[in-house]
């Protein structure tokens, strides 16, 4: 399959499926609005969101988080930040290589068609509420 | 929570006997110091004071001190200057830097290498973070035309011979360029061997988007801007004067104090080393003082990100730093630390102190608790408990 590079707006999602910490398996092309976060335990803005991703709404779309780490560790946080979303662990490359990723936290909107309709990085809290 | 601040390196708070002047400056003169009338003449009479302030400290020609927007500019000037200066000169060129230089020198490096073809020569460290002085001379080649070598690193403190390479480097006939940010007003410097020579305001008490950038007369060089004549048409644009005079007055005091802010931040680097270097899962990264100046101390927790200890030290109120700050949004192995170690659990977990010298006893015995209550919290509750 061509791998997708550059993502942007107005373009359909991967057909790429992952399967999360909890061994759930999840397709990005299915039909839910849904937000992909894109994070990192070596990214310090990262660490400052963590908490704060509860406090994105998920009633009207799913929120998953691919957060670089062991599953371990993205299990603990999970559990100790009651996040009732999906995570999948990964690594920074995998994120660039898939997504075209490189500077984290970034955040990509796909609606019901699985079109692409809002990307960009997540610069303090406040900006999360734009997902909500 | 009031936060204690141990990033001096990433940026210093202007000078107490600065800031006035600093700021009545900018209300009185804001005329162009490059027009022709009265209050022109006074701009520029204290753009030349400064410059001719700086060049006395230096030991250089007044018209061998150039102003730019900082270290990053400086770099980038002496080092693209020179290349452009001899392209159609010589063909052939060849460069060497270390390492471990500052982003700002080393990918320009890269970049002349990579989009330029120019000939590149990185010099390795040892595990000190040191050059050897053998390897450079072998690596010096007819066509060698610039080489350059950090005075400080600044991550690690880590100080280059400078002097013993500036020697064999003239010998060579290739133009020595050092990047002097970290060790001005810290560690001695003779600049009598060195073209080109980078210092930033803001690192040492000055206002933030000055540098300066020391360029011999005898060197060979072109401009990377073209505009007006400022600066001797070397680097063109108005000329912004309280950061000018800022930057001559920090330099002043860099120098005049340097010799007992050595010993204080001596006594405070030996002070929080000792402390740290007993705690289990700490592994210092910064050498000996003998080797090291003593404003930096880097240290590692293996198995813990970098992003992971800075948090967690924020969070116990001390505001520290891994890389350079130009490179800390989202790195995850510090390139110094790799190039000293080659250990990748020590290059994900560095993290740097920097002091100044008017830490007080209290600020120290604050900093070294919180790392040591840091690595406890690591140890009983996990590396993410600071989250929750």
């Amino acid at each position: 399959m061509k791998s997708i590079k550059n993502f942007k707006i107005g373009q359909l999602i991967s057909k790429k499926s992952y399967v999360t910490i909890e061994g759930k398996k999840i397709k990005l092309m299915d039909s839910r609005d849904k937000i992909l976060m894109f994070m990192s335990s070596h990214c310090v803005k990262c660490l400052k969101l963590l908490p704060e991703l509860v406090k994105v709404n998920t009633e009207q779309r799913d929120l998953y988080l691919f957060f670089s780490a062991d599953s371990e560790d993205c299990l603990e946080l999970k559990n100790k930040l009651f996040w009732e979303f999906e995570v999948i662990s990964t690594t920074e490359s995998k994120i660039e290589k898939d997504f075209n990723v490189s500077i984290l936290p970034y955040y990509i909107l796909v609606n019901d068609k699985n079109i692409i309709t809002r990307l960009g990085n997540v610069e303090i809290v406040d900006d999360l509420n734009i997902l909500s | 929570m009031n936060k204690l601040y141990f990033d001096y390196c990433s940026s210093s708070p202007l000078h107490p006997y600065i800031i006035d002047s600093y700021i009545e400056l900018t209300k009185r003169v804001y005329s162009n110091a490059s027009s022709f009338h009265s209050m022109g003449l006074e701009a520029n009479e204290i753009v030349e004071g400064s410059r001719k302030d700086i060049a006395n400290l230096l030991n250089v020609e007044p018209e061998e001190v150039y102003f730019t927007s900082g270290a990053t500019e400086s770099n980038n000037l002496a080092i693209l200057g020179v290349i452009r200066g001899l392209a159609d000169k010589k063909l052939n060129p060849h460069i060497i830097c270390t390492a471990t230089e500052h982003s700002s020198v080393y990918n320009c490096y890269k970049k002349l290498n990579d989009e330029d073809n120019v000939e590149l020569t990185i010099l390795p460290v040892d595990r000190n973070g040191r050059i050897s002085i053998k390897l450079l001379e072998k690596s010096l080649k007819p066509n060698t035309v610039l080489v350059s070598i950090m005075h400080v690193n600044n991550e690690t403190g880590v100080i280059q011979p400078v002097e013993e390479a500036g020697k064999l480097i003239k010998k060579s006939g290739a133009y020595f360029h050092v990047d002097g940010v970290q060790g001005f007003g810290k560690i001695h410097i003779d600049l009598s061997n060195i073209d080109l020579y980078t210092l930033s305001g803001h690192k040492i008490g000055a206002s933030k988007g000055i540098g300066l950038s020391i360029i011999k007369k005898n060197i060979k060089f072109k401009p990377l801007m073209y505009g007006g004549g400022q600066e001797r048409g070397v680097r063109p644009g108005t000329t912004n004067i309280p950061s000018v005079l800022s930057i001559s007055q920090a330099s002043k005091i860099a120098l005049q104090d340097r010799e007992k802010r050595y010993e204080d931040l001596t006594k405070i680097n030996k002070w929080v080393r000792t402390v740290i270097e007993n705690i289990p899962g700490i592994i210092i990264n910064s050498p000996e003082l003998e080797d090291s100046s003593p404003h930096i101390l880097n240290f590692s927790v293996p198995g813990v990100s970098s992003a992971l200890l800075i948090s967690f030290l924020e969070e116990k109120g001390i505001i520290a730093s891994s890389q350079s700050a130009c490179s800390s949004k989202s790195n995850k192995i510090s390139r110094v630390i790799w190039e000293m170690t080659r250990d990748h659990g020590l290059s994900s977990s560095s993290v740097r102190l920097s002091f100044h010298e008017n830490n007080t006893y209290e600020e120290i015995e604050f900093l070294v608790s919180a790392i040591r209550s840091m690595t406890d919290d690591i140890k009983n509750r996990g590396k993410f408990s600071f989250l929750y």
